[in-house]
């Protein structure tokens, strides 16, 4: 399905109902709206782990973020985070969904945080996977140097400095495995409709200045972080950042992990679901 | 989740993923409207059986109909089919949901063959259940007399006669329980919403005047009816009538000796008849 929101019509599909016949009554399960990881990705590489694991507890709605995937990319001027947390707050008021958990991974976290710092008292719970409150270039590029070897590290450097269809493209060549070095790592790079103009802008206007860590400390959801030591585009240093910046989130870190935690860290599937359920 | 249609809100819900993995790519499944019956139930009647199974094959969208269950009661003057197929028709275009299969059954079908007389390129296929084109009531009543004895009849011939809050009570006590050859799960029933004001509303006014033979003319895409041939309340009189209404060649029509108004309840293979129809 897709609805028009603030002008482009965005794309969310669902898993799961939200009433379920329980003897006599019809029990009311909880919202989890996925927010999906880029820049530029789309919604369907969680349709085959952790969002239908979710569905058993809650109804999950996949998101593609405006520019991304099924959704419109008509007007550029709304590719930026600002715009991103807005359209998740149109989205749940236009279909009436109260008191969301908002699940943002990666790129999707900034969204994510600022709909929470924008809009504290909208959400019940923000599940937070790798997320980081700004893009240090040269802390993502040693990281790939340590966990990639000297050409990833060189080409998340031309990347992130001079983005570009041609630095985009050696980025995915050289950088891709170093985040996601799962067997599913094919299945997870052919799935998405990627915008590369998108991730291109992106890193080449908003990147350079996002900062999110001023609004960390006025977030009032009960916050969950989920953590992968060896995220690369991710760090930790800068995970870190918004684990200290939320008042009480509580954050399990796993040791190894990259990009995928729930892929390279299957026993955080558990600990996500239980965060859903309880 | 609800959506605001012209200042009502309708409350709907999704069951199943849009998208399916292909070999090589994402593909879309079908999308599924389910219409409940009534008027003056709601949707949850859908979600023990019709629902989780047809999810394995498509999207399914449950939807609320104006005056029922978790939608906006909005006012008398607005239960009828025409704003029925029009809230419909405003959902589908909100969430651009372009060519849906509709099921309903009962009055819920006779709402789906309303919105496609109005919108004849819409529809991909109908699955219509316990349907009638109109409202015969002495038809009615001969089966009700045969599956519950004279006493049942009698209170079907007061309600239809006289139809009020008082006569419905009597009826849903006496009649209902004839509707399945089963017999309703408690369950189900103390799920339902039920809003006698509407459901009396209809068979006051506009249940005693339809005709669906013009609407089923107008149908330009397959057509599955399923129909029990005991049903009291969708003769099977009723229902050949309207099977004979649609273009040759696209009806399937399916009849279940023994089984009633509630048909799906009553007999398995219909359940499967659908689930085909639906996934071919």
């Amino acid at each position: 399905m897709r609805v028009e929101v603030e002008g482009e019509r965005l794309f969310f599909d669902v898993e799961g109902a939200k009433l379920r016949p329980s003897g006599p009554w019809l029990e009311e399960v909880p919202t989890v709206a996925i927010v999906h990881t880029g820049p530029a990705a789309d919604h369907t590489p969680y349709r085959d782990h952790v969002g239908p694991l979710l569905a058993r507890s809650a109804q999950v709605l996949y998101l593609d973020l405006r520019g991304c995937g099924r959704s419109d990319a008509n007007d550029r001027r709304g590719w930026n985070v600002e715009q991103w947390s807005s359209d998740l707050r149109a989205l749940f008021r236009l279909l009436h969904v109260e008191r969301p958990i908002v699940l943002g991974h990666g790129w999707g976290a900034f969204p994510a945080l600022r709909y929470a710092q924008r809009w504290p008292d909208e959400l019940s719970k923000l599940i937070l996977v790798n997320p980081t409150a700004r893009i240090v270039v040269p802390r993502i590029v040693s990281r790939f140097d340590e966990l990639g070897g000297a050409a990833a590290g060189e080409a998340a450097h031309n990347f992130f400095e001079r983005p570009s269809e041609q630095t985009i493209g050696t980025y995915m060549h050289e950088c891709f495995w170093v985040l996601i070095p799962s067997i599913d790592a094919v299945g997870v790079m052919v799935s998405p409709i990627w915008n590369f103009e998108l991730a291109v802008h992106w890193v080449d206007n908003e990147a350079r200045t996002l900062d999110l860590r001023p609004g960390l400390a006025s977030i009032k959801a009960p916050t969950y972080v989920f953590a992968g030591t060896d995220d690369a585009q991710y760090p930790a240093a800068s995970i870190e950042e918004v684990v200290s910046g939320i008042p009480g989130a509580n954050a399990v870190w796993f040791e190894g992990a990259r990009h995928s935690v729930f892929r390279d860290a299957p026993q955080s599937l558990a600990l996500v679901h239980e965060v859903v359920a309880s | 989740m609800k959506l605001d249609v012209g200042g009502t809100l309708l409350f709907f819900d999704v069951e199943g993923t849009l998208l399916e993995r292909g070999e090589t790519d994402w593909r879309n499944r079908p999308t599924v409207v389910l219409l409940h019956p009534g008027p003056g139930v709601d949707h949850s009647v859908y979600k023990d059986l019709i629902g989780p199974t047809l999810a394995e094959v498509a999207q399914v969208v449950y939807i609320d109909q104006r005056g029922d269950g978790r939608s906006d009661r909005s006012n008398a003057s607005r239960w009828n089919l025409e704003t029925w197929a029009g809230d419909l028709h405003e959902l589908l275009g909100a969430l651009e949901i372009e060519h849906p299969i509709l099921l309903g059954s009962s009055t819920g079908a006779l709402v789906a063959l309303h919105y496609t007389w109005r919108h004849p390129e819409r529809a991909s296929k109908l699955v219509l259940i316990s349907a009638v084109a109109r409202y015969v009531h002495a038809r009615s009543i001969a089966v009700f007399d045969r599956l519950g004895g004279p006493a049942a009849g009698e209170v079907a011939a007061a309600y239809f006669a006289d139809p009020n809050e008082t006569t419905l009570a009597q009826y849903l006590q006496v009649c209902l329980p004839l509707y399945s050859r089963e017999g309703f799960d408690p369950d189900v029933v103390a799920r339902m919403r039920m809003n006698p004001e509407v459901t009396a509303h209809w068979d006051r006014t506009e249940s005693t005047r339809i005709d669906m033979r013009e609407a089923a003319a107008s149908v330009r895409c397959p057509v599955l009816l399923v129909a029990g041939e005991d049903d009291p309340s969708a003769t099977i009189g009723g229902v050949e009538e309207l099977a004979e209404a649609f273009p040759p060649g696209l009806v399937e029509f399916r009849r279940y000796a023994g089984a009633r108004h509630g048909v799906v309840r009553d007999e398995p293979r219909a359940l499967e008849d659908i689930r085909r129809f639906v996934a071919a």
